[in-house]
């Protein structure tokens, strides 16, 4: 039976803190791990993100992703006020490089012509134009990455190499000649 | 529609039949508020009638559109279209619901639920058309950041490197494709793809190297003409107009062989009907080759063969020699002859399954003259194969030594799926081409070639080296560099055959862009092509083909993704791969569709799009027949027409890009270089770099924002600018012609309105040409290679490539290849057809026969990797198939209540022995279990006669079949077949093996 008698409970009203993660440059960051004593979630495509059901009290959010400087900040949260929190990652760059050679594979000779090693990131790949037959690729973060080459009658080759803190990595890219050319069907 | 397409309407009734008569009357009927369904007689009097064309198969079927306003009241058959004739399938009986749907899309909407799954929940937020548009152009902006325009010191952008890409549609308009594709190689990309490439890219393979164009040859109405069809596919439910028509032709007496796995609808209406085993295709033609060549000589055409066929040739190229059928000629003729010769009945009954004597009974009777002129039809089940082009191209040959080619009743009929799937491959959305059939420039030699060809001489020249370069927008400084060959003969001399006939072909085409599209295409300034920059506009190389490209997105090297009308989480090859790519958080997707699709549940972006009587424009049947439907409503909501969307977005996308210095590679040497302003001088009018004067087209400027302005640059038959004419007008040269203002003024040149079915000549009226509906490619020709249809048009074969890179067919290039160069790689296995560039039998990549694998390697190649099952693990063969009631990946189908009541749910066909044999019972659940999903999908079992086992090399073996519709969106939902099938691609059209691969069954 109720107790008309005892105070109702008090209901708080749960807050929000919400906002976007830019790059430095003003990319907007997908996939940002956002956490926040304890919960998580992830940025959307325009770089939003939305930690819901929050109680009053201070938080702090961490924002990460991978190439990226991880960033900080703390925000205090009223009952019942949202509070807009954007951060602008820097590119995490350091020290370490990756470059070789590129050469064919069959000749093992260094493939000299107009190419490119293409270094897979998040948001924008980096390209780099193959000269006389030489890539590279510095100021990376310690890390794995995923390369690939684009080279005209050649096949691509997709490598991955990981890179220590400081550590010059040379890889040598081996490429197959196209075996057969797709003929002008037009 | 206008007054003045009314009163072409109005023409062809005097002319036409009495029902259009009537139906005029109702067309001008007042208009007031009705209840649609209980009063439709009563709104039939006063409603407003628009012809439209169904969006479903590729049939080209009309449809009229009764409205009262903007309410839609009726969708029926078009009673005066020659090719229904007011009949409608199922699925176009149902456009009603498609446009009337309370599950259509009406505003656009952002996915608020950061992860991405086939079971997450979107949990879409509604957001403004200004807003998507605004977030789409800084997603394109940020994966374009550091894409590079320059190449050493050329300008130009790599188009497979780039990380936008494209999809769609092959339900959009011609004039929608068209600008589709324009928009996504003026941003640098040949990442683009659409239906076609997982549908009929054999067959343009296939049949451009044999014949000169990738198309249907004859027409659907055409049917009535055959004596005899050899239908590899089922058109009684996939394209049931069609049928309709074979039907016409057993009333005259015609005879019906129907080959397939399964006894189908059509089967049921076959005089013969015999069983193979799927992917057996190449040796059931081979063979069938074989049987005439070596038992019935007396029935090939020889006449034929030695005028039309490089028969009496040989592979180098000499000839013609007067001994070709002997075999000391080393004749063409005598290598087809030697290359059968293995394909005995037997062996195709060790292959395929098919007993001897049947196999006998059906190419004797289609070879027989009492049912010439034979016709072939033919869809997936041929084309989805690792050999599906050599399976093509024996189909292609066998109609050829039969003389069925170039005549009406006869032909190689590719049965395309979709209602615009002709008219969007035409546009070309396709990784490595880049407009009617011309691919973009492949590398910068091109290019400079191409800048020597604007400068005057070469292909297409003429005496005055000036005057060419006017009408080319080339460079007449003095002591500029021209073309080097003069003709034909020139270049052979030079050893440069191949390059001129690749040039004439390719050149007119990108000059037709450069104005078209407001690019520049060449070398700055255009006076010594050889050392001079490169700066080009139009991507450069090919990009990536369907299934690489989503194994591109699932490396990092695609970051957009902007897919139309498409839905590649159910309708691609090994489906769990692409919905892993969808997933990614690297990839940004935009999704444009009528209904929240299997593929929209993975988007970042999704936008409502109309249905096809919601906007104006032209689609291209499985014909060629080149129709237009006008639009008879608005849409609902929010939802934006194609056009409209595809310029704001467009505009978006290239003011974003300015205002950070992304631009075209010839706006950036303008940039880098002061002073320097690119234009090419056209007659005496300079013409600028800038797409944006020329957005949506150059038209508008006379037509307005419409459908119309479009059409007429992309069907031109002739362009005037700065006093003189371009050198192809067109920007598609296969729908040249079909905008002439000299002709049917009334409906503003635009002759796919046409819709006269009155007869222009006797021949119109003997064969059932139509000739004054619509338009047909080319030239209006309605049965391809016809040396005797009236009218100007082609005539001839037209296979550019001939025989040896330097040798070309007595400079002729009317003979039809028997011998294909283009697909000749001598560095191959004697076991591989494109090691003799004819046709051999090949097993499937997944072969229920370990012998006849050995023995018959696969094609593949291993151009990546592909998870492989044996036929240990794996022991039955599973293909796929399409029901009449539903529509390829199903969004357009399995969101209507009539058409799901009709077929509700997925299933797998199976034959009694199998059942019996793993303990299965009709409609229980089945697990369905392949190497790409070792859990396999759990769908019901339908145990059926339509179904048998097989007897391949003196062994059993059981073929099952599953439609594959379906998905997990929409009023009906179920696993889709795609989570299952091989993704093993066709090496020569890189287009997936769906019809074959090996599966298990079990009781689930």
């Amino acid at each position: 039976m109720m107790n008309l008698e005892s105070p109702p409970e008090k209901t708080v009203i749960k807050s929000k803190i919400s906002g976007h993660v830019l790059s430095t440059s003003g990319a907007m960051l997908r996939g940002v791990r956002v956490t926040c004593n304890g919960t998580e979630t992830k940025t959307l495509a325009d770089g939003f993100f939305v930690l819901g059901g929050l109680h009053p009290g201070t938080y702090e959010v961490t924002v990460s992703l991978q190439r990226f400087k991880s960033a900080s900040k703390t925000v205090s949260v009223q009952e019942g006020k949202d509070e807009s929190l954007s951060f602008r990652l820097a590119e995490a760059t350091e020290n370490a490089k990756i470059c070789g050679h590129v050469y064919d594979a069959e000749s093992k000779k260094s493939i000299e012509h107009d190419g490119r090693v293409i270094l897979i990131l998040p948001v924008s790949n980096k390209y780099k134009a193959i000269k006389n037959g030489y890539y590279e690729f510095d100021n990376l973060s310690a890390g794995t990455y995923k390369l690939y080459t684009s080279i005209s009658g050649y096949e691509d080759c997709d490598a991955t190499v990981t890179v220590a803190d400081g550590e010059t990595k040379n890889f040598d890219l081996f490429c197959k000649t196209k075996r057969t050319e797709e003929p002008p069907w037009g | 529609m206008d007054r003045r397409d009314f009163l072409k309407l109005a023409g062809a009734a005097s002319a036409g039949s009495l029902i259009l008569g009537d139906m005029l009357k109702l067309v001008k009927g007042q208009t007031k508020p009705s209840e649609a369904t209980s009063q439709k007689w009563e709104n039939y009097t006063v409603g407003e009638r628009t012809p439209s064309i169904c969006p479903y198969c590729a049939g080209g079927c009309g449809l009229m559109v009764t409205t009262l306003g903007d309410q839609l009241v009726e969708i029926e058959g078009d009673p005066i279209h020659p090719i229904n004739g007011g009949a409608l399938c199922s699925k176009a009986a149902a456009v009603f619901q498609l446009v009337t749907s309370d599950r259509r899309l009406t505003y656009p909407m952002k996915r608020t639920n950061p992860n991405k799954g086939k079971d997450e929940d979107p949990m879409w937020e509604r957001i403004t058309w200004e807003e998507a548009y605004e977030i789409i152009a800084n997603k394109v902006k940020d994966a374009l950041t550091d894409f590079p325009y320059k190449q050493g010191d050329d300008y130009y952008y790599k188009g497979k490197d780039n990380p936008v890409a494209w999809l769609g549609s092959s339900y959009w308009n011609n004039e929608e494709c068209y600008l589709g594709k324009k928009l996504i190689s003026l941003l640098g990309s040949t990442n683009v793809e659409h239906q076609a490439r997982k549908c009929h890219a054999s067959t343009v393979v296939a049949l451009a190297n044999t014949f000169g164009f990738g198309a249907m040859t004859n027409h659907i109405v055409d049917a009535k003409n055959s004596k005899c069809f050899l239908i590899v596919s089922n058109p009684a439910e996939s394209h049931t107009m069609e049928f309709k028509w074979v039907q016409k032709a057993i009333e005259n007496g015609a005879k019906v062989i129907v080959l397939d796995p399964r006894f189908n609808r059509s089967g049921s209406k076959a005089h013969i009907f015999a069983r193979f085993r799927s992917g057996t295709e190449a040796a059931l033609f081979l063979g069938m080759i074989r049987y005439v060549l070596y038992e019935k000589p007396e029935r090939v055409d020889w006449d034929f063969l030695e005028n039309r066929t490089s028969a009496p040739y040989r592979t180098d190229g000499t000839g013609p020699y007067s001994d070709w059928k002997e075999e000391a000629s080393d004749s063409i003729f005598i290598k087809l002859k030697n290359i059968v010769a293995p394909y005995t009945p037997e062996e195709v009954e060790r292959i395929a399954g098919i007993p001897q004597a049947k196999f006998i009974e059906v190419i004797d009777t289609f070879s027989d003259p009492v049912n010439n002129p034979g016709n072939i039809y033919y869809s997936m089940g041929t084309t989805q194969h690792t050999n599906a082009v050599q399976a093509i191209r024996a189909q292609a040959i066998l109609q050829l030594i039969l003389g069925n080619m170039g005549v009406p009743g006869g032909g190689i009929n590719a049965l395309r799926g979709i209602s615009n799937v002709q008219g969007s491959t035409d546009a070309n959305l396709l990784s490595h081409l880049i407009m009617g059939y011309r691919g973009p420039p492949r590398d910068v030699g091109e290019i400079r070639r191409y800048q020597k060809w604007k400068n005057g001489g070469g292909p297409g020249t003429s005496a005055d080296l000036d005057a060419d370069a006017k009408k080319r927008g080339g460079n007449t400084s003095v002591g500029r560099v021209t073309y080097p060959w003069a003709s034909i003969g020139d270049a052979e001399t030079a050893g440069k055959a191949t390059e001129f006939r690749y040039d004439d072909r390719h050149f007119p085409t990108w000059n037709a862009l450069e104005y078209h599209w407001g690019v520049y295409v060449g070398t700055w300034p255009g006076v010594d092509p050889d050392n001079e920059p490169v700066v080009c506009d139009l991507p450069v190389g090919f990009g990536n083909p369907i299934v690489q490209l989503f194994r591109a997105i699932n490396d990092g090297k695609i970051k957009v993704l902007i897919c139309n009308g498409e839905n590649p989480a159910v309708s691609v090859a090994n489906a769990n791969l692409v919905r892993e790519a969808l997933s990614k958080d690297s990839l940004f997707l935009v999704v444009n569709e009528l209904f929240e699709t299997e593929t929209a549940v993975y988007a970042d972006i999704l936008l409502p799009g109309t249905t096809q009587v919601e906007r104006d424009g032209s689609i291209t049947n499985t014909g060629r027949w080149i129709q237009w439907r006008w639009k008879a409503k608005n849409p609902p909501g929010e939802c934006k027409p194609e056009l409209t969307y595809l310029t704001e977005l467009y505009w978006k996308i290239r003011e974003v890009l300015k205002s950070v210095g992304i631009k075209l590679p010839s706006e950036k040497y303008e940039e880098e270089h002061a002073g320097v302003d690119i234009k090419k001088t056209i007659g005496t009018a300079d013409v600028q770099n800038n797409p944006e004067l020329c957005w949506p087209s150059r038209f508008v400027y006379t037509d307005g924002f419409s459908a119309e302005a479009i059409y007429k640059e992309y069907g031109a038959k002739s362009i005037i600018v700065g006093g003189v004419e371009l050198p192809q007008s067109a920007a598609n040269v296969l729908y040249k012609n079909s905008y002439d203002p000299t002709m049917e003024p009334e409906l503003n040149g635009i002759l796919p309105k046409r819709r006269d079915p009155t007869p222009v000549d006797l021949e119109d009226a003997k064969y059932g040409y139509f000739k004054n509906w619509a338009f047909s490619w080319m030239l209006n020709q309605r049965v391809l290679y016809n040396d005797k249809e009236s009218n100007a048009g082609l005539k001839t074969f037209l296979v550019w490539f001939a025989t040896a890179p330097n040798a070309w067919l007595g400079h002729t290039l009317d003979k039809a290849a028997l011998w294909s160069k283009p697909l000749h790689d001598p560095s191959k296995p004697a076991t591989n057809p494109l090691s003799q560039a004819m046709p051999l039998h090949n097993e499937p990549l997944e072969s229920p026969d370990s012998d006849l694998a050995t023995q018959y390697p696969t094609m593949w190649d291993n151009r990546y990797p592909v998870t492989v099952g044996t036929s240990t693990d794996y022991p039955y063969v599973l293909t796929t198939f399409r029901l009449a009631e539903h529509m390829q990946a199903g969004a357009m189908t399995r969101n209507l209540p009539w058409l799901v009541e009709a077929h509700p749910s997925m299933f797998v066909e199976m034959s009694k022995e199998l059942a019996g044999e793993i303990g299965v019972n009709d409609g229980d659940d089945v697990v369905v279990k392949t190497a790409r999903k070792p859990e396999g999908i759990v769908v019901k079992a339908l145990v059926t006669d339509r179904i048998q086992p097989f007897t391949i090399n003196g062994k059993t073996v059981h073929e099952v079949a599953m439609p594959w519709h379906w998905g997990f969106k929409g009023l009906s939902t179920g696993p889709s077949a795609n989570e299952i099938t091989i993704d093993s691609v066709d090496v020569s059209a890189n287009i997936p093996e769906v019809k074959v691969c090996l599966c298990k069954v079990e009781k689930a």
